[in-house]
């Protein structure tokens, strides 16, 4: 999986999900949610030391 | 009627097919095809029939491209292709070009795979293929520390032929048994450091082909199609158990949701998704919505397109998102949320989602293993 950027966004303050985005433009809204492939693939990403989650905006 | 009478009858209608088996590959007649009907290799697994992705691994030049098209053996209509387009000018010891149906734990649980009880299945397929020789098909649990590597010859090019696989069960290994991968099964062309000779027996590798196996990457135009994909239990194949399209869609709709449905005949551009919502503030509106299927896991949302509000008869175009609020989404149900660029929405009014003069605005939901 080619990831571009993970970000975290947020809903009235508060953190509602990663936002990623994908070398061929496309972007997503992950659920923190263990087992789901995104997110599990973004976790061993960052546990790699190959990527970092943004701060939401 | 007499018992004879009725055995015969009954064996008539086992030799017509009309009596048959539980199938446990969901889709195998690639006659669901949420994500369109074409799709090009890119920067995640490639679907386009549901639940079969394509992929290349560690790829320099390849580029694929997978159809579902109107093409089938006798009693199929549809089934899915990868083509290649840009070829890999030479498949790397460490490089991968493959097809994969992955297995829910759930799914096989009654196998008894890695125990003492371990039951034995079999694999039947019908495939084509632009080039003859010999090919594998391959079994893997989900840490890919145990795999069944299994032969089989395309004898004719551009022709639809039947393959069977028996695979005695694992009385070894770890197989799970709940939401995640329970069975991988893949075929394509792979390096060398993924070659066994040891065929048509569990070993503890992820060996997936054998040597001098075809190598549909290394010219452009080379492809293999596949349909009628089935898993049973016992050391003989069943016929192919159809299922009407919408029990198949629902099957799927466990792992991928596209909302609106491709299939929409009604609502032009301006079909609604999920419920009725309200407005949070004057600029962020949210909006729940209920799914048909219980998905495997809470899924990930990519929107597409254009989307509005629409408030109190005035519509009023999205600016950021829309996105999924993760903490109040589960399984059976989402949460939508989604912004305005002004101070147009007055709090707490009840407000829905809708496509934005845009028909081919949609969701996709995925919660794929």
């Amino acid at each position: 999986m080619n990831i571009t950027e993970a970000k975290y966004y947020s809903y009235n303050g508060e953190i509602a999900g990663i936002k990623l985005t994908l070398s061929d433009g496309t972007v997503s809204s992950v659920p923190r949610r263990v087992g789901n492939r995104h997110y599990d693939e973004i976790l061993r990403q960052v546990n790699a030391g190959t990527l970092t989650i943004a701060a939401a905006d | 009627m007499s018992k004879a009478r009725r055995l015969a009858d009954l064996g008539n209608q086992v030799d017509d097919g009309a009596i048959t088996g539980s199938n446990m590959i969901v889709n195998g007649a690639m006659t669901v095809a949420q994500r369109g009907v074409t799709n090009t290799y890119s920067a995640s697994d490639t679907f386009v029939v549901d639940r079969f992705f394509a992929r290349g691994t560690s790829t320099d030049q390849l580029v694929i491209t997978v159809t579902q098209e109107d093409d089938g053996p006798a009693g199929f209509n549809k089934s899915l292709k990868v083509n290649t387009d840009t070829a890999e000018t030479d498949l790397a010891s460490n490089e991968q070009f493959k097809m994969e149906h992955r297995m829910e734990g759930n799914t096989i649980s009654h196998l008894g795979w890695g125990t003492s009880n371990a039951k034995t299945v079999t694999l039947s397929f019908w495939f084509k293929s632009s080039t003859t020789g010999t090919t594998a098909v391959s079994f893997h649990n989900q840490d890919n520390n145990r795999s069944f590597v299994s032969t089989f010859t395309v004898s004719s090019a551009n022709t639809w032929e039947y393959k069977t696989i028996t695979v005695a069960g694992p009385t070894d290994g770890t197989w799970a048994t709940e939401t995640s991968i329970g069975i991988r099964i893949r075929w394509g062309s792979f390096g060398t450091e993924f070659h066994t000779t040891s065929t048509d027996q569990w070993i503890n590798t992820q060996d997936m082909s054998v040597s001098g196996a075809i190598d549909w990457s290394d010219t452009a135009n080379k492809y293999f199609q596949i349909t009628g994909v089935c898993l049973n239990v016992g050391d003989s194949a069943i016929d192919f158990p159809h299922q009407s399209y919408g029990d198949e869609l629902a099957r799927c709709q466990r792992y991928c949701q596209r909302h609106p449905s491709l299939d929409q005949a009604d609502g032009g551009a301006y079909s609604i998704l999920g419920g009725a919502g309200w407005a949070g503030t004057t600029t962020a509106g949210i909006e729940p919505m209920s799914l048909p299927t219980t998905m495997r896991i809470e899924p990930t949302g990519t929107f597409s397109g254009n989307w509005r509000f629409i408030r109190t008869n005035t519509a009023t175009a999205i600016t950021s998102g829309p996105t999924i609020n993760d903490n109040y989404t589960n399984v059976s149900a989402i949460y939508i949320a989604a912004t305005v660029g002004s101070t147009a929405l007055t709090a707490g009014e009840g407000l829905a989602i809708t496509q934005n003069n845009d028909a081919d605005a949609h969701l996709i939901l995925d919660s794929e293993l």
